[in-house]
């Protein structure tokens, strides 16, 4: 099961992430980015999108 | 304290959204402008470049702060060695948008719009009331966390400015999603002092460097540093991300940089959106992708599109209408005044895309030629046979 993890050292608050999900299963508050797991189809287009790679799907036990 | 209407909400303060709700609050309309981040305009999302200094200050007094450098020509590295030359006096701006931004919204706090930050819309509502009392309801939540507060309030006209993000403009149906093919990603690393011609935009484009997208080096001159950045289309065949591409060139071009800090965000360029207005409803600037899809500029852009929709949304309120119909008007005006401009840059870009080198090299060959002769019609004497080539290519290509 992949999940979506964010690397918030990388991450530039840029926003661009969310623009490009189709799923609208990101948001920034403020400057913090919000992942919705349940909306995610794990489509990788976030990964592409970001500009610095913040964004990985990885594999895990438990993707909730 | 929010109050319970207002004639014009406007969402995201920066440079099209402060523009529009100054603009009709200037005309005696009351305006909310909300926006999520806690500071206007930081972290700066841009290369902050833009229009001319007069183009700029019919939009307001612009503080001496927010001006870095004035641009008196571009150059452009091309593929094979042929480079291009455009010397403009005073052609734009290097702004300094940390402080550009926050300006604008106190202008427009200063004309009597109710600026709220660290304040999120998270839903528009549909169309509710009857005739001259049909009012949308913004959902609104204010601060972050354990303190924060959802309120609702209604509005006459809604005017989101929300950038790329675009999530109320999606959920309301407007396609504004940023795909693969149509946006760059881009980032924009901020190096200590002055790497190109103080006073140019400097590029480097195509098959050499980035081919669908480009290199950049702005100087700030006040600040004595440089935007050195790069954007490419997310889709395309990049191994890296856009941030080792740029960290690479800058080594390359520029070793031993010192690199102060890093900036990035996406770019749409697809040229403006076929439709962006619904009932009492209107996207402006990256929402709507105002942008030049060309040059990826959409600061004036965003500042015109802001204008022209508060003028439309004036008119609509003296007039008890503002359907999808009569805001039709805002983007015709869009369309004369940039959009069609844009088109047409989109098709360029999409052609200069397709060619290989060795066209490609042609075309920067003719595209010198003009610039070299400053743009006379004469230029096209010295290489007819050349020129009419790429022209009647430029007319056949469908993109
Ligand atoms: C790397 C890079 C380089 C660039 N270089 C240049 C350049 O050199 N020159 C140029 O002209 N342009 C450049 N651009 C483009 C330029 O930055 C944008 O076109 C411009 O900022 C668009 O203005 P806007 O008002 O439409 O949106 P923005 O400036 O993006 O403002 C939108 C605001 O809305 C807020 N917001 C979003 N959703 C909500 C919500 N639900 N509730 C409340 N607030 C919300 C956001 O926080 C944001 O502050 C560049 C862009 C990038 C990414
Ligand atoms: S993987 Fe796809 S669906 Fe999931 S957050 Fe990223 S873009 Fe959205
Ligand atoms: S696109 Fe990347 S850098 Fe930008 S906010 Fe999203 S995770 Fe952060």
């Amino acid at each position: 099961m992949k999940k979506l993890v964010h690397d918030r050292g990388k991450c530039l608050e840029c926003a661009g992430c969310v623009g490009v999900c189709p799923a609208m299963a990101l948001d920034m508050y403020n400057l913090d980015l919000q992942i919705d797991n349940a909306k995610c189809t794990r489509c990788g287009l976030c990964t592409k999108g970001c500009p610095v790679g913040a964004l990985t799907l990885q594999e895990v036990a438990d993707a909730t | 304290m929010l109050r319970e209407q207002y004639d014009v909400v406007v969402i995201g303060a920066g440079p099209g959204g402060s523009v529009a709700a100054r603009e009709l609050a200037q005309k005696g309309w009351t305006v909310l402008l909300l926006e999520k981040r806690e500071r206007i305009g930081y972290p700066v999302r841009c290369g902050e470049a833009s229009t001319n200094l007069s183009d700029l200050e019919s939009y307001g007094p612009i503080d001496e702060d927010c001006i870095e450098t004035i641009i008196n020509g571009i150059y452009i590295y091309g593929p094979n060695g042929v480079n291009i030359e455009v010397p403009k006096p005073g052609t734009g701006i290097m702004l300094n948008r940390e402080k550009f931004d926050p300006m604008l919204a106190h202008l427009a706090e200063n004309d009597g719009v109710e600026l709220v930050t660290l304040a999120r819309v998270d839903s528009v509502g549909g169309i509710e009331g009857k005739g001259s009392g049909e009012f949308r309801t913004v959902r609104i939540v204010e601060g972050n966390g354990p303190t924060e507060k959802v309120s609702e309030v209604r509005a006459k006209m809604v005017i989101s400015a929300e950038g790329v993000e675009a999530r109320i403009g999606r959920s309301l149906g407007i396609p504004c999603l940023q795909k693969p093919t149509m946006t760059c990603t881009g980032v924009d690393i901020q190096v200590e002092g002055l790497l190109t011609k103080p006073d140019y935009l400097t590029f480097w484009q195509g098959h050499d460097f980035i081919n669908d997208g480009y290199i950049w080096s702005f100087p700030k001159q006040k600040s004595n540093v440089t935007n050195f950045g790069a954007g490419f289309l997310f889709g395309g065949k990049h191994q890296k991300n856009i941030l080792e591409t740029t960290q690479e060139w800058l080594d390359k071009l520029f070793p031993g940089s010192k690199v102060n800090k890093v900036v990035g965000g996406l770019v749409p360029v697809s040229s403006t959106l076929q439709s962006y207005t619904l009932d009492r409803f209107a996207l402006v600037g990256d929402a709507a992708h105002h942008t030049n899809p060309l040059t990826g500029g959409g600061i004036a852009a965003a500042m015109r599109a802001g204008r022209y929709c508060a003028n439309t949304v004036h008119q609509g309120l003296e007039r008890g209408e503002l359907s999808a119909a009569f805001l039709k008007t805002y983007e015709k005006e869009c369309y004369k005044r940039f959009g069609k401009t844009h088109d047409f840059e989109f098709k360029f870009r999409k052609f200069l895309l397709h060619l290989n080198r060795e066209e490609q090299v042609g075309l920067y060959k003719v595209l010198q030629g003009f610039a070299l002769s400053g743009y006379k019609k004469t230029a096209f004497l010295k290489t007819p046979i050349q020129t009419a080539k790429y022209l009647a290519k430029f007319a056949k290509f469908k993109g």
